[in-house]
């Protein structure tokens, strides 16, 4: 009885997190995504900055050897670059349980709360138990597919709402996994999470 | 493997560890850091008079900016002065040496714990792997106490082993695992656990032969302590605990947990501004952070010290191969022992860095870099095809070329500044400065009276008599600094512009926020030379003084 309770909280606070934390915590750009003047050509990491072209053509001419230099260093350089900043962040666990690092300030807003820290053990039981996820050509088409477009963007804050869902339901899948274990730990964990990410959670209402 | 193939790929190998950690080894990374150049002129100090910088004899943590650094490096060095001078090179050949010697000791461990179908393929890979592993490469060429620290770590595990089987070595194994413990300050906290977990995983081995084993480890476990005891006696200072209250994430005595919200007094504020559960949940953050592939293998360590231009702690390519080995590390019990002390050494090695407030620090966390490295080795031999091995040989070449750019032209132009650029080169320009007058060195920023100590090669029992900061009684427990400085004609102080620009014909030296252009102009200052840095931006100013005095 207990533990079912918990489950049924548990999988409600997993799930109300990230949508308190961008409605609550994000007012004045809420709908900032629905601008249709953030989904241009500009707002991509395919427009190269003047200051990254500044930095490439120092760095070409330090080189003695132009060829080296062009291997190294070409216009494509800076894409890339960017394009795999953008890829290694929304591949980053700490992005999604705990807003980055506390003290990182990466750019306004991307330190969004999304899922409760403690839910973690239950994404990477979700991944080790990958081959029992239901739909999980679905979730995986759907996260890889959102993945490599938000990385095109100079900016994915807001946009990468649209991996909630899939990552929501790995997290969802690791913690029913979790608790099918026969431990006398599942319960006190699972209370403990609830406490803690509840507790999270009234920080989030309380304190936008 | 043929053992003529594999002594010949070993030495291949090491030959390219070498390349990257001793090529052009005293001038890359332009510039000497502070406590590069401060372990440097206490060990000179040492080698002359006996005593540091301070004037105490033999101190068991170096007192250094209050720093209070490990001993073992600054000892080791002492007497490779007399030999090789005082120079960079020799400062930072210590770390390179042991780098490179770290090398064929990962590869002799691997050897001897990993099961017989892998040893040879996955003991060559991680020490190739090693060999150009960025984040190693950098705290080898630099004068850091943590690369001789997992020096000493790798040979006290690896001892260890041998031990089981040749009881004598106990003595070298206790020997290392003491010196990596007084090397760094992170190993500190892994040393105990890695020493507690092997003595602990061979229990019985251990118990089986006491007959064969007692003897060696009484020695052993005397000697480790005998090393080690002085150190802990002075664990209660506030020398020894300066680091831990200034870093710690647990304590409260200079700011907030992260997170804390003081503007909030409402009814559930005990429970929202929680000190512990603020604080446990930054931990859990810094130490996940050492896991992902964000900081692996995209930034890498934000300190432009502590990374190289466009490179991460890891190659982009080995992402996939190092997810994969995680996963193979995890599942594969057949890899044990090997398992099992890569799997704690993964999850030990970032604790104290994810106990200090600085999100994912390359230098607190090294020993991490053997596990991972294994792990991506694993990842590639678990998963390559003969049909793809030109490819990767494609990607390793242009991983070189990226590696030897970014080190020896990237670097130097790029991140220079944060190398003490400017204090490096400011002796030159001193040097060359007319006797007669003399010069104050603005101390605002950086501690560069040490930059100016090394490289003039003061005369360390002048120093000491002319610049008292603490008794030899006080030395641990007084934190108290003396920031002024005396160096013959230099004073090393702040500049007071009314008496020293105003009242005194001397040459004043600074950085351009000190000594900026708007205050050349109101104290008719006549400028002596700009040191640059080679990206063009101001490093140090020496200007001449023209004082009112004069003019009437």
């Amino acid at each position: 009885m207990i533990k079912s309770s918990l489950l049924i909280l548990s999988q409600i606070l997993i799930f109300a997190f990230w949508p308190s934390s961008f409605f609550l915590t994000n007012q004045p750009t809420r709908f900032e995504i629905l601008n249709p003047n953030r989904v241009s050509l500009r707002n991509t990491v395919f427009v190269v900055s003047p200051l990254d072209y500044d930095t490439l053509i120092k760095s070409i001419g330090l080189f003695k050897s132009r060829s080296l230099a062009r291997l190294e260093h070409n216009r494509i350089t800076p894409i890339i670059s960017r394009y795999s900043l953008n890829f290694f962040s929304l591949i980053d666990p700490n992005n999604y349980f705990f807003g980055f690092h506390p003290r990182e300030n990466v750019i306004p807003n991307q330190n969004l709360v999304k899922f409760p820290s403690l839910s973690i053990i239950f994404f990477l039981t979700g991944l080790y138990l990958w081959s029992n996820l239901p739909h999980r050509r679905l979730v995986l088409g759907l996260s890889l597919v959102s993945i490599l477009m938000l990385s095109t963007l100079n900016i994915f804050d807001g946009f990468d709402l649209i991996l909630y869902l899939p990552l929501a339901l790995i997290i969802r899948h690791g913690l029913l996994e979790f608790s099918r274990k026969k431990s006398f730990l599942v319960t006190p964990i699972l209370l403990l999470f609830c406490f803690v990410s509840t507790i999270d959670l009234i920080r989030i209402v309380l304190i936008r | 493997m043929k053992p003529r193939l594999i002594i010949i790929t070993l030495t291949l190998i090491i030959a390219i560890g070498i390349f990257f950690r001793f090529y052009k080894l005293g001038i890359t990374p332009a510039g000497f850091y502070l406590d590069e150049a401060a372990m440097g002129y206490n060990a000179y100090s040492i080698a002359k008079t006996g005593k540091d910088e301070f004037g105490k004899a033999i101190p068991l943590i170096f007192r250094s900016f209050l720093d209070f650094k490990t001993p073992i490096y600054t000892y080791i060095l002492v007497p490779l002065i007399p030999i090789f001078g005082l120079s960079i090179y020799t400062v930072r050949f210590l770390s390179a040496f042991f780098g490179v010697l770290t090398l064929p000791l990962i590869y002799l461990l691997i050897k001897e714990i990993t099961p017989e179908k892998y040893a040879a393929k996955l003991a060559l890979l991680t020490t190739f792997l090693m060999a150009i592993s960025p984040w190693h490469i950098l705290l080898s060429r630099t004068s850091y106490e943590t690369n001789l620290s997992l020096f000493f770590l790798i040979l006290g595990i690896y001892t260890f082993y041998l031990g089981l089987k040749k009881p004598y070595l106990f003595i070298i194994s206790s020997l290392g695992l003491s010196l990596s413990f007084l090397s760094y300050h992170a190993e500190r906290l892994i040393v105990p656990i890695v020493f507690v977990f092997l003595t602990a995983s061979n229990l019985k081995v251990l118990m089986a032969n006491l007959r064969r084993y007692w003897f060696v480890a009484v020695i052993s476990i005397f000697l480790g302590l005998f090393l080690a005891l002085p150190t802990i006696g002075l664990m209660r200072t506030p020398g020894f605990l300066s680091r831990t209250t200034t870093l710690n994430i647990f304590s409260y005595s200079r700011q907030f947990p992260s997170g804390y919200k003081p503007d909030y007094h409402g009814p559930l504020a005990g429970l929202i501004n929680s000190p512990a559960l603020l604080s446990v949940n930054e931990f859990a953050s810094l130490y996940v952070s050492y896991f992902s592939p964000r900081y692996l293998f995209s930034i890498g360590n934000a300190d432009p010290k502590s990374s190289y231009p466009g490179l991460a702690t890891f190659f982009i390519w080995q992402l996939p191969f190092y997810l994969i080995g995680l996963y193979f590390l995890i599942k594969d019990k057949k890899l044990n022992p090997l398992r099992s002390i890569i799997i704690l050494l993964l999850l030990v090695s970032p604790l104290p860095a994810a106990l200090t407030r600085d999100p994912y620090t390359t230098i607190r966390a090294l020993p991490l870099v053997v596990p991972q490295t294994l792990v991506i080795a694993l990842g590639v031999i678990k998963t390559l095809k003969p049909g793809l091995i030109m490819v990767l040989c494609l990607v390793i070449t242009a991983s070189l070329i990226s590696l030897y750019s970014s080190i020896f032209i990237l670097n130097d132009y790029f991140r220079a500044y944060a190398w003490d650029f400017g204090p490096t080169k400011v002796v030159d320009y001193i040097n060359k400065l007319p006797k007669n007058l003399p010069i104050t060195f603005d101390n605002s920023r950086g501690e560069s009276y040490i930059h100016l100590l090394f490289f003039t090669k003061y005369d360390p029992a002048t120093f000491q008599k002319d610049n008292f900061e603490v008794s030899p009684e006080q030395y641990y427990t007084s934190m108290v600094r003396n920031k002024t400085k005396n160096l013959g004609r230099i004073s090393y102080k702040q500049i007071d512009w009314g008496l020293d620009a105003e009242k005194t014909k001397q040459y004043l030296i600074g950085d351009g926020l000190v000594i900026s252009d708007h205050e050349l102009d109101v104290h008719r200052l006549t400028k002596i030379a700009d040191i640059n840095n080679p990206d063009g931006s101001l490093a140090l100013r020496i200007v001449e003084t023209n004082p009112r005095q004069n003019e009437k």
